[in-house]
């Protein structure tokens, strides 16, 4: 019996190796970025139409106008319409007065009956807009964004070729002096967007288009039915694959900037990233007849995309599955399972120096604000333990020899607590992560800073996975889909 | 609207520094990859 469970363990025990090789794959997939990809050469204008859904935005708007007026983009190719949706604050009369001023330019769009969502709103504008038929791109944004003035320039370079069908940029968090958590985010994006995306234009397969900044061909938006999905919390996913799907490329381009304000604490976070995880968990079912059928669905159905895409989607239970496996191969044979978890937390090794160095090596203005928080992007009792995999002397000597000096004997029973404790972090994290999140909510605005160190500790990483396992658990419970916004000061400076 | 690059010559300018700036990175990348080799290869060896 053992001999059967022994060799299935292992393997399910290196389960939890699948989002390490993901992350390796997609950092070298990166790196080949410069190989595979050339930035096109001519400048072209397209006319566009860009669309801000807005509700009680009176704090951004008018700054975010500002700025896109500024862009470096012919003043007659570019109108600027504001989806007001039934705001109750200042935002329509700041709005109307911008209107006034720029007249031809800036529209103020308003809903009477607004509270349906984003998604509705902003198809509430592209109705509007279409029914003009001035317009040969769309470009949606969020009202707080900040566009960096060659950054539309720069995107719309690339519908210059017919393949096109849509095109992002590079969110950056920027808000200014940030906090702990602005400074995660930041170093998050580097990860997800410079990086990733990166790597999804070598695949020639992009998973999303940022929701900050959706720049589509009058043809591929079309191609989705004119309008943006309005059955999922992942409306710009649903429209990336669709477009990709239609038979157009959707394309990042790394050096239009857009910076933008993310959650200040935890439970912001929280609250943003379970509605893209429950938008994500909506989307694997909806488009469950691509995954890994290349015929039907391009590079979309490719295995890298499915290991890029299923890597994040199934973290919890890659890491669930590993933690579990290790305790049941610990109870069959001690020193098998010692070895399988160097062996984990060795590759654990590889991937944290090589998606860490790489992070900073693509963004290093980012790098200089948040290094800390890259290194301790796992947590500080993860990192111990990369350590420990590093140099496994280190712990059994070093560390050992100063517990003896402080008179604590480590004695066997004290070896093993620390060994099955390490075996069970990878999923314990994700529960220290939610007694985090808890905490957070628990304490009043002022004291939740308290919550910081904690989240050092635990790790950013695992919070993530904790937030993707919730996300599962709220699909599969069929809660109410709420657009919950996140709540916006204004923060983001006077970026360029 | 400022510094607007409509002449060809400042686009492709732009273009090929953006493109240089990404062969920087493939070659920051290389340097990673053979560090990370070389730690890879001295843990085997001393551990």
């Amino acid at each position: 019996m053992e001999d059967v469970a022994r060799p299935i363990l292992v393997a399910l025990v290196l389960v939890g190796a699948i989002p390490l090789v993901a992350g390796c794959y997609q950092f070298l997939l990166a790196g080949l970025y410069a190989l595979r990809m050339r930035t096109p050469r001519e400048p072209f204008y397209p006319r566009v139409a860009i669309v801000i859904p807005a509700w009680n935005e009176a704090a951004v708007v008018e700054r975010t106008l500002d700025r896109l007026l500024a862009l470096e983009y012919p003043a007659d190719c570019v109108r600027i319409y504001v989806v007001d949706d039934a705001s109750t604050d200042e935002t329509p009369r700041k709005v109307l007065a911008k209107a006034a001023e720029h007249p031809g330019r800036i529209f103020h769009l308003r809903r009477e009956r607004g509270g349906e969502g984003k998604a509705h709103t902003i198809n509430h504008g592209l109705r509007i807009i279409r029914a003009e038929g001035w317009y040969e791109a769309i470009l949606v944004i969020d009202a707080d964004v900040i566009f960096t003035p060659p950054s539309l320039r720069r995107m719309t370079r690339h519908l210059s070729d017919e393949r096109v069908g849509a095109v992002t940029g590079y969110i950056k968090e920027g808000s200014r002096p940030g906090n702990w958590m602005n400074r995660f985010v930041s170093f998050e994006y580097v990860t997800a967007q410079a990086a990733a995306r990166r790597a999804q234009n070598v695949l020639g397969a992009q998973a999303c288009l940022a929701g900050g900044a959706q720049l589509l061909r009058r043809e591929s938006l079309e191609a989705v039915g004119g309008e943006i999905d309005t059955s999922t919390l992942a409306e710009d996913t649903v429209t990336t694959l669709g477009v990709q799907l239609a038979g157009k490329k959707v394309v990042f381009e790394p050096h239009a900037i857009v910076w933008a304000e993310e959650p200040r604490e935890i439970t912001g976070l929280w609250k943003q990233r379970l509605r893209w995880g429950r938008g994500n968990v909506q989307v694997t079912r909806r488009f469950r007849h691509i995954w890994l059928r290349r015929g039907r669905a391009g590079s979309l159905g490719g295995i890298g995309f499915a290991l890029i895409w299923f890597s994040v989607f199934l973290m919890p239970v890659f890491m669930l599955t590993s933690s579990a496996s290790l305790v049941a191969l610990w109870f069959i044979d001690d020193g098998e399972s010692l070895e399988v978890f160097r062996t984990l937390w060795f590759l654990n090794v590889v991937t944290y120096l090589f998606v860490t160095l790489s992070s900073f090596s693509i963004d290093p203005e980012t790098a200089k604000r948040t290094w800390r928080e890259g290194l301790l992007f796992p947590g500080a009792i993860s990192l111990g333990i990369i350590l420990y995999a590093l140099y496994p002397p280190l712990f059994e000597d070093t560390i050992a020899g100063w517990l003896r000096d402080a008179g604590i004997e480590p004695d066997d029973g004290l070896a093993t607590g620390f060994l099955l404790f390490a075996y069970v972090w990878l999923s314990a994290s994700m529960l220290a992560a939610w007694l985090v999140k808890l905490l957070d909510s628990a304490l009043p605005k002022r004291l939740r800073g308290l919550c910081a160190p904690l989240l050092y500790v635990v790790g950013y990483g695992p919070l993530l996975c904790a937030i993707t396992a919730a996300a599962y658990v709220k699909e599969a419970r069929g809660a109410e889909m709420r657009w919950d916004k996140t709540e916006k000061t204004g923060a983001v400076g006077e970026l360029t | 609207m400022s510094q607007l690059p409509d002449r060809y010559d400042d686009s492709e300018l732009e273009a090929r520094a953006q493109d240089r700036a990404e062969r920087r990175l493939f070659w920051r990348q290389l340097v990673i990859v053979i560090v990370i080799a070389v730690v890879v290869a001295l843990r085997i060896w001393f551990v």
